[in-house]
């Protein structure tokens, strides 16, 4: 029989890192802090249910995950999303040619792996995902960072499966933009 | 529907793929396209350093 599986000052040690990835989800220092001590609040009351299958970390990341996915979905129902058309995608089409092609050559980052442990090309793509359009920056953080599939995208978020792919696709156009004005990690950012 | 696609379809099924899995005539369009093509190469490239970011973001801290 599991007894209290942990105390209040054992969860409080994932309180920074809640914070960081409440943080690039709502861009908002105040909401940030006030979901991230309601999900530890949370957590602390149903510690009874904690199974240890998963990491705290996990476990706590679901919690406070739920309580965003709540907010967002107040905060755009009182201000709903133009459904977007996937034909329409406005400034990425400009990054084409009339017949498809890109106008630019992409960089070649050649090692994913590699460039993705450079801390100065974390830094370069977080910088951008906090300069993505508030919603597509939300619905690809709650995609990468917190770990929802498309399916749990739409149905958390009352989108239709097209308008989530045009969300992720746009966001992830937008990025690589962003980070060719940085040489794509081969040079700082400015 | 042509079994030749550009390099605006091939970025959206880059993204797509990065989802979930894509239908299997999709998936042979964009390999086939890929084989051509160094600029969707590259971009699927930065997708998947992209992708690892992101990972590296989650997982540390």
């Amino acid at each position: 029989m599991p007894t209290a599986p942990f105390d209040f000052t054992t969860l409080a040690e994932h309180r920074p890192y809640l914070l960081k990835i409440a943080r690039i989800e709502l861009r908002d220092e105040m909401l940030a802090e006030d979901l991230v001590s309601d999900a530890l609040t949370q957590a602390f009351e149903r510690r009874e249910q904690f199974r240890g299958t998963s990491s705290l970390r996990t476990w706590l990341t679901s919690i406070l995950k739920n309580r965003i996915i709540d907010l967002l979905r107040k905060q755009w129902r009182e201000q709903p999303l133009e459904p977007a058309d996937p034909d329409d995608d406005g400034a990425i089409d400009r990054i084409f040619d009339a017949s498809g092609h890109y106008m630019h050559m992409p960089s070649d980052v050649r090692d994913p792996a590699e460039l993705s442990q450079q801390d100065s090309f974390l830094a370069a793509v977080q910088g951008c995902v906090d300069r993505l359009p508030k919603r597509i920056g939300q619905v690809f953080v709650l995609r990468e960072v917190f770990g929802s599939d498309t399916k749990e995208l739409c149905k958390d978020l009352g989108l239709t499966s097209s308008n989530v792919w045009v969300q992720l696709y746009r966001a992830r156009m937008m990025l690589r933009q962003c980070l060719e004005r940085g040489g794509f990690g081969r040079t700082q950012p400015e | 529907m042509a079994i030749r696609i550009n390099c605006q379809h091939a970025s959206r099924l880059l993204s797509q793929r990065e989802d979930e899995s894509l239908p299997w005539n999709q998936r042979q369009r964009l390999r086939l396209h890929l084989m051509i093509c160094d600029a969707c190469t590259n971009v699927s490239r930065q997708f998947a350093a992209l992708r690892l970011a992101m990972q590296r973001f989650r997982d540390v801290g």
